[in-house]
């Protein structure tokens, strides 16, 4: 080799060097930002399997969903801002997403962190994947998430077991954090506290139970068991990651010619009545002569 | 005796009354012929289902809701079954093709669940015979309506308004609501038949809240 394709070489070395240490460091800062798409299972405040059922003054700011159960009650004296979708194609559909997104949350790696004891109490977080060292996570006190200023930021807990918040325990978002971007995927059944205030949406396999006075800003979605409230008040949110229900065209209801039948009978009807004018002013003419 | 043979001639002012007066009385005749036309007979219920007693009205609990099978519109003589529809394939909610039956939009709730059931039915005169939803420009606010479920469950509904779109409007406001009550919203048509299109021009929706009394 030549001296000057040598120092080509060599720059071409160190340059490759210098950018395969940058880029994983580049990549790494970047917030995590993989979202979990919901489909139309996006569109439920409260979707259950088996049975919804609620106590006291409950109100829910979205739609409620029940699929392959139809047992709801409660509602009054809760109150429910949106639609009920019970045992129809529209609850069954917005089902299966849900076993999509659960499993999608489910399996994803790698892990950011994993939780000693799985307690989240009196901690900030920032967006990434995260596990509990004992399966489960409480939250026994202010739960931060932090979105790093960047509004597509995710967040997805993996609880091998189960989710218990305490009562009057928060979860607080900041620096971008969205409740539509956060992800609680729970293997036996989440729990939430009195009065506790809870963000995200929580991916049950089995059931969620909000006691009294939990308010949700986020979803509720237990795929084979029930979803239990009482007096509490959830919000959906939405952003990306979901599908939006279609607005159906109105249907052609109209079979018939109704309006065109009346052409015939009124132009029979003018002729009729032109030959008798006529008739008339020619016999009264006649008569005149 | 003067025996004229000839009649006294007629005044132009005569002539023109004499005229005149005829065509009137054809005229009348003429317009009283259309309007006999044009008034539709009052469509034939469907069925001859008669009930002993009218329905004890229940509010249906929630738990035990069922799938509505029927609808009767008093106030101009509907008594029709209901069949489920869905969506076809131009995203338009499907209706069957029978005149006598109604179509009740199975993706949305259940008549008597929170949010807007929508039921939909034919209207104008085919071979002889009037579709069911045909006289349904004649409700008013405050008319009263029932659907029953196939639990034996009767729902009472009461109009609240109506209102005219064209058939590609945005029909938000008849699929969804979320003022945390049950609406029944019925869908037909009106308006002027365009045989090139097969469609009436107008689209007729009835907008009715569950009534408990």
């Amino acid at each position: 080799m030549n001296k000057n394709s040598k120092s080509s070489a060599f720059k071409v070395l160190a340059l490759s060097v210098i950018v395969g240490v940058a880029l994983p460091v580049v990549a790494l800062a970047a917030p995590y930002t993989q979202q979990v798409n919901l489909a139309t299972a996006d569109n439920f405040a409260v979707l259950a399997g088996s049975a919804i059922t609620n106590t006291g003054s409950t109100v829910i700011n979205g739609n409620v969903g029940l699929a392959p159960g139809s047992a709801i009650s409660g509602f009054p004296p809760g109150l429910i801002n949106g639609t009920q979708y019970i045992a129809n194609s529209t609850a069954t559909k917005a089902k299966t997403d849900l076993v999509t997104a659960y499993n999608d949350a489910a399996s994803r790696t790698p892990v950011t962190q994993v939780i000693a004891a799985g307690t989240l109490g009196n901690t900030t977080l920032t967006p990434g994947v995260y596990t509990s060292a004992d399966s489960t996570f409480e939250i026994d006190g202010p739960l931060t998430l932090d979105g790093e200023g960047d509004a597509s930021s995710v967040f997805i807990f993996q609880a091998a077991s189960s989710l218990i918040t305490a009562g009057a325990s928060t979860v607080i978002l900041q620096n971008g954090a969205q409740a539509c971007n956060v992800f609680w995927q729970v293997t036996s059944s989440a729990t939430l506290g009195t009065n506790s205030i809870f963000k995200g949406n929580i991916l049950s396999l089995t059931s969620i139970t909000a006691t009294t006075g939990a308010d949700i800003v986020g979803s509720l979605l237990a795929r084979n068991g029930a979803v239990t409230l009482d007096a509490n008040t959830i919000t959906n949110e939405t952003c990306t990651g979901g599908e939006a229900f279609a607005t159906p065209v109105l249907p052609n209801t109209g079979v018939g010619t109704t309006n065109a039948n009346f052409l015939a009978p009124i132009l029979v009807s003018l002729a009729v009545l032109f030959v008798a004018v006529s008739s008339l002013y020619v016999i009264r003419t006649n008569q005149n002569r | 005796m003067n025996t004229k043979s000839t009649h006294k001639p007629v005044s132009l002012l005569k002539k023109v009354l004499y005229t005149v007066g005829f065509t009137a009385t054809i005229m009348t005749g003429f317009v009283a012929s259309l309007l006999i036309l044009t008034i539709k007979p009052s469509p034939t219920p469907p069925s001859t289902v008669t009930q002993t007693e009218s329905p004890t009205i229940k509010p249906a609990a929630s738990t035990t809701l069922g799938l509505p099978v029927r609808i009767s519109i008093p106030k101009i003589n509907v008594d029709a079954s209901i069949e489920q529809v869905g969506l076809d394939a131009g995203g338009a909610m499907a209706i069957q093709e029978s005149q006598d039956t109604a179509a009740w939009y199975e993706p949305g709730p259940r008549p008597g669940q929170i949010g807007s059931a929508v039921l939909a039915g034919h209207y104008g005169e085919l071979n002889g015979k009037w579709s069911v939803f045909s006289d349904l420009s004649q409700l008013r606010k405050g008319d009263i309506l029932q659907v029953q479920d196939d639990t034996g469950t009767s729902l009472s509904f009461i109009v609240r308004e109506s209102r005219y779109y064209d058939p590609k409007a945005d029909a938000g406001e008849v699929f969804n609501s979320n003022d945390g009550k049950a609406h029944l919203n019925l869908i037909t048509c009106e308006g002027s038949w365009n045989e090139a299109e097969e469609t009436y021009s107008k689209r007729l929706v009835v907008f009715t809240d569950q009534y408990i009394q």
